[in-house]
C-alpha cells in the first residue's frame, strides 16, 4: 500500500494540514496524531485539504468524526477542501456534507473561518 | 567374572568355613612337620579361593562400582589405616616370630601361626577392598585400553602366583634358579601396572582446594605404603600362602606405584590448579547459563538470570544491564546485581549516557582496569560503591545492532584480565541469543493471537450472515459474499417475509476485525427487533441509528440501506442511510438506474440532522425487472493499475445479462470481478445480493 503523509500550514486563525497519499486503517494513525497535535495547542480551526489524497477509507472518515464533536464545542470546526472526485464521492455516499462544509478551495474555506470569527 | 548363584548371605559363611580349614592345615603342618606336597597345593587353592569368594561377595556392595571420586579416596584411607591398625595390634600383642632360612618363611611358634592366619585374613578382608577403590579410580575416565591392560595384568599376575607356587620362589626379581619362571611372568605383570598406573586422570577434576589436601595426604600415604609389604604382608602371609603372599606382594607394588605416582601428578598440579578450577568455573556456568536461557522465552527473566550469573562467575562488585530501545534510541537499566535501592537509584541519574553511547558507537567492549586514569573517573562518584576497574560489553542481535550492554564493576584496579572479558563477552553473546529468540517468539505469538482474532471475527460474521436465501414465489433471490483477509464488516439480513412481503438490509461497518464483527451483530439484533414493528425501511433506520448511536464509538458507523418489495403492489420501498446505490434493471425500458437518495451513515450524528435528511424513495417493479444491492468493496474493487471496478460496470452487466437466472447472472458477475482483479487481492469485504421479479 502506498504512504500517506501530511503537512502544515499555519496562518492567522487557521491551520491548514495537507494530505496526501492513502488514508486507510494502516494510516489513520498519522493523522489522528496529526489533529491530536494541533488540539494540544488549542487549535480549533482546522481545514483539511485533500488535494493530493488518493484514497480515503471508512476509517479515515471516522478520524473526522472522532474529533469533530470536542472541536466544535470549544468553538471551532474541521472544514475540508480540494476533494478529488473520487474522494468527494466517498463523502457524500455516506452523507458527510450534511456534516461538514466541503470548499473548492483552501481559500474559500479559510474566508469562511474568517467570516465566523 | 562369571555370576555364580550362590546366596549372598551363604558367602561369608562358606569363606569362615574355608578360612578355619587353611588354619587348620597350619596347625597340622606346624605340629606334624611332615610336607604334604599335595595338601599345599590344596591349601593354596583353597586360600585363593577365599580371595575369590570375598572378591565375588564385595561385588554386590555398593561401594564396589563407586565412582564418586572424595569417596573412593576416603574409603582408601580408611581401609589401609584399619589395615595398619589390625596388624600392628597383634603384631604388638602377639610378638610373633619367624625363621627366615628357608623360603618361605616358617612360624617359629604356635602364637605366630595364629598371628600369620589373623594378619592374612585382615590382608585378605581389607586389602582387597583397597584394590577395588583403586580400580574405581582408575575406572573414572576410562581410556580404550584400560579392560585390555587389566585383563593381562590379572592373567600374568595369576600366572606369577601359580608359578610362585610351583616353583616355591621369591619375587625377587633375581632371575635365578627357581625363580626364573615366576620373575619373568612378575616383571610383565609390573610393566602393565605402571602402564595402568598412569591412569589417574581423577586428580584433574578435584577442585583446588582437594588437590592440596589430598598432596599432603599423599605423601605420608606414600610413605606407609612403601612400609606396609615389609612390615604387614612379607613374614605373616607369606608363611600362611606362598600364593596369598604373591598375590599381596604384587597388589602391594601396584599400589605402590599407583600411590608415588598419583602423588605425584597431584604436586605437579598444583601450580595450575587455581586456574583449573576457574575454567572449570566458567564451562560450567557458560553451560548452565545457555541450558537455562534457552528454555527461558520470558524476557525479564532471562535479563535477570544473565546479570546474576555473570555476577557470580566474573566476580563482580556490581553488574547492571541495560536495554536499548529502538524507537526512543535510549538504554534503559533492565536488571542489577549487588545495588540497594538507593544506589539503583543514583545509578539511573548519573551520566551513563556517555559510556552507553560510546559502546553503541564502537560496537566494542569496553575496559578500563583502572577508572582513575581513564575518561570515567568521575563516573561513579554519586555512588557510595567503591570501583576501581569497570568493563562494558555490547549485546549484539543477528544483525549486528546494538539491544543492549552488560556492564561489571569491580572494586579493585585490574579486576579484568583477558579471561575475564572473554567470558564477559561469551555471557552478552548467548544473552544476545536468549533475548533475540525471546523477542522473535512474542512478536510470533501476537501475530498468531491476531490471526486468532480475525478468525473470530470471519466466523462472527458468517454466522450473523442469512444462512440461506428466503424462497418465496415469484421471487429470485441469490447472494454472493467474498469475505477479504481483515473481515471488513459487510452485512446483510432478511426479514418480514410474509403476505407478498420481503424486507432486506444490506449494511458496511467502519473499522476491521473483531469489532466491526461486533457492530454487525449489534445491528443485526436491532434491525431483526425493529422490524417485527416497522415496515417502512425509513422507521427502521431512524430507530436503528437512535439505538446505535449512542452505543457506539465516535468515530465508528454503519453505511445502511433498508428495502422492502411488496409483490402484491409490485413495489420496492428503500431509504439508504450513507450507502451505496441500488441498482434497478427495468424490463420495460430494457435500462438501469441507480438511486442515489439522501441520507446519512448510521452513527454519525445523534438524530437531529440524521433524521431529517433520510430520504424513502418507492419505485414501481415489474416482472423481469432486476435489483441489485451491494457494498463499496465490489465498486471499490481494485486492480493492479488502482482502477475500481465502478458502478457502471456492474450496470452494465447486469443489463445485458437481464435474461439470465439470478444464480447465472452472479456467475457472470463472479467471472467478471476476477477477470478484471486479475489475481489481485480484495482489501475489503465484498457483498452482492441479486432480486429478480
Amino acid at each position: 500500500m502506498s504512504g500517506f503523509d501530511i503537512s502544515r500550514s499555519d496562518f492567522d486563525n487557521v491551520t491548514a494540514l495537507h494530505l496526501s497519499g492513502f488514508l486507510d486503517a494502516h494510516t489513520v494513525p498519522v493523522f489522528e496524531d496529526a489533529i491530536q497535535g494541533l488540539l494540544k495547542e488549542n487549535i480549533f480551526n482546522i481545514i483539511v485539504n485533500m488535494q493530493n489524497l488518493d484514497y480515503i477509507s471508512s476509517a479515515g472518515l471516522g478520524v473526522f468524526m472522532g474529533f469533530i464533536e470536542e472541536i466544535r464545542e470549544q468553538g471551532g470546526d474541521i472544514k475540508l477542501s480540494n476533494l478529488s472526485s473520487k474522494v468527494y464521492k466517498v463523502f457524500d455516499l455516506l452523507g458527510f456534507p450534511a456534516l461538514f462544509e466541503i470548499f473548492d478551495d483552501e481559500n474559500s474555506a479559510k474566508s469562511k473561518f474568517g467570516h465566523s470569527k | 567374572m562369571k555370576r555364580i548363584n550362590i546366596p549372598k548371605s551363604f558367602l561369608p559363611l562358606i569363606i569362615g568355613v574355608l578360612v578355619l580349614i587353611t588354619l587348620l592345615y597350619d596347625v597340622l603342618k606346624f605340629y606334624s612337620s611332615v610336607s604334604f606336597t599335595s595338601w599345599n597345593y590344596i591349601n593354596e587353592t583353597i586360600n585363593i579361593l577365599i580371595v575369590v569368594l570375598y572378591y565375588l561377595y564385595l561385588r554386590t556392595k555398593p561401594f564396589y562400582n563407586e565412582t564418586n571420586v572424595q569417596k573412593n579416596l576416603k574409603n582408601f584411607i580408611k581401609l589401609l589405616a584399619l589395615l595398619y591398625v589390625t596388624v600392628f595390634s597383634f603384631k604388638l600383642i602377639l610378638k610373633p616370630t619367624f625363621t627366615a632360612a628357608i623360603f618361605p618363611q616358617q612360624p617359629e611358634s604356635m602364637i605366630a601361626v595364629v598371628y600369620s592366619n589373623i594378619a592374612t585374613l585382615a590382608a585378605i578382608l581389607l586389602f582387597t577392598p583397597i584394590l577395588i577403590t583403586l580400580k574405581n579410580l582408575i575406572k573414572y575416565k576410562r581410556k580404550k585400553r584400560t579392560g585390555l591392560y587389566f585383563s593381562i595384568t590379572l592373567i600374568f599376575a595369576l600366572a606369577t602366583v601359580i608359578l610362585t607356587v610351583v616353583f616355591v620362589a621369591p619375587l625377587d626379581l633375581s632371575f635365578q634358579d627357581n625363580a626364573l619362571y615366576n620373575n619373568i611372568t612378575f616383571s610383565v605383570t609390573m610393566i602393565f601396572l605402571v602402564i595402568i598406573a598412569t591412569r589417574n586422570s581423577w586428580i584433574t577434576y578435584l577442585s583446588r582446594r582437594e588437590k592440596i589436601y589430598f598432596s599432603i595426604i599423599g605423601m605420608v600415604l606414600v610413605w606407609l605404603i612403601l612400609k606396609l609389604f615389609d612390615i604387614t604382608f612379607k613374614e605373616p602371609v607369606t608363611a600362611h600362602s606362598l600364593a596369598l603372599g604373591a598375590l599381596a606382594n604384587i597388589g602391594w607394588i601396584f599400589l605402590s606405584i599407583y600411590s608415588v605416582m598419583a602423588t605425584l601428578f597431584l604436586l605437579l598440579q598444583l601450580p595450575t590448579a587455581r586456574v583449573f578450577d576457574r575454567k572449570m568455573r566458567e564451562v560450567n556456568s557458560l553451560y548452565d547459563l545457555s541450558r537455562t536461557i534457552s528454555a527461558e522465552y520470558d524476557h525479564d527473566k532471562l535479563v535477570h538470570m544473565v546479570t546474576d550469573m555473570s555476577t557470580e562467575v566474573i566476580e563482580s562488585t556490581f553488574t547492571w544491564l541495560e536495554l536499548y530501545d529502538v524507537v526512543l534510541q535510549s538504554f534503559k537499566i533492565g536488571a542489577y546485581k549487588n545495588l540497594n535501592d538507593e544506589e539503583i537509584f543514583i545509578l539511573r541519574n548519573m551520566k551513563r549516557s556517555i559510556i552507553n553511547d560510546l559502546i553503541l558507537s564502537t560496537k566494542r567492549t569496553y575496559i578500563t582496569n583502572d577508572i582513575h586514569k581513564s575518561e570515567f573517573s568521575n563516573l561513579f562518584d554519586n555512588l557510595d560503591k567503591k570501583v576501581g576497574s569497570f568493563a562494558g560489553v555490547p549485546l549484539l542481535n543477528s544483525k549486528g545492532d546494538i539491544i543492549g550492554i552488560l556492564y561489571s564493576a569491580k572494586s579493585a584496579i585490574l579486576g579484568f584480565d583477558p579471561d575475564d572479558v572473554n567470558l564477559l563477552e561469551a555471557y552478552a553473546s548467548q544473552a544476545a541469543i536468549a533475548l533475540e529468540n525471546a523477542q522473535l517468539l512474542k512478536i510470533s505469538l501476537e501475530r498468531e493471537r491476531m490471526e486468532k482474532e480475525l478468525q473470530i471475527a470471519r466466523e462472527v460474521q458468517r454466522r450473523l450472515l442469512p444462512q440461506k436465501t428466503p424462497e418465496i414465489e415469484n421471487l429470485q433471490i441469490d447472494t454472493l459474499t467474498i469475505t477479504a483477509y481483515e473481515v471488513g464488516g459487510d452485512y446483510y439480513d432478511f426479514f418480514n417475509n410474509n403476505n407478498g412481503n420481503l424486507g432486506m438490509v444490506i449494511g458496511d461497518v467502519s473499522g476491521k476485525g473483531t469489532s466491526a464483527a461486533f457492530y454487525m451483530a449489534e445491528t443485526k439484533g436491532i434491525i431483526q427487533s425493529l422490524a417485527r414493528n416497522y415496515l417502512s425501511p425509513k422507521d427502521i433506520l431512524i430507530n436503528t441509528n437512535k439505538l446505535l448511536y449512542t452505543s457506539m464509538e465516535k468515530k465508528s458507523f454503519i453505511s445502511l440501506l433498508a428495502a422492502n418489495i411488496d409483490l402484491n403492489k409490485k413495489s420496492l420501498t428503500f431509504a439508504r442511510a450513507g450507502h451505496c446505490p441500488i441498482i434497478h434493471f427495468n424490463s420495460k425500458v430494457n435500462d438501469t438506474s441507480m438511486f442515489k437518495t439522501k441520507g446519512i451513515a448510521v452513527g454519525l450524528d445523534s438524530g437531529q440532522i440524521f433524521d431529517s435528511t433520510l430520504e424513502e424513495y418507492r419505485i414501481k417493479v415489474h416482472k423481469n425487472d432486476i435489483i441489485a444491492f451491494y457494498t463499496d468493496g465490489l465498486s471499490e474493487a481494485r486492480a493492479a493499475n488502482g482502477e475500481e471496478f465502478g458502478e457502471e460496470r456492474l450496470c452494465k452487466l447486469i443489463k445485458e445479462n437481464s435474461g439470465l437466472e439470478v444464480k447465472a447472472l452472479k456467475e457472470v458477475i463472479i467471472d467478471n470481478i476476477l477477470g478484471f482483479l486479475d489475481g489481485q487481492n480484495l482489501h475489503d469485504d465484498l457483498t452482492l445480493l441479486l432480486i429478480k421479479l
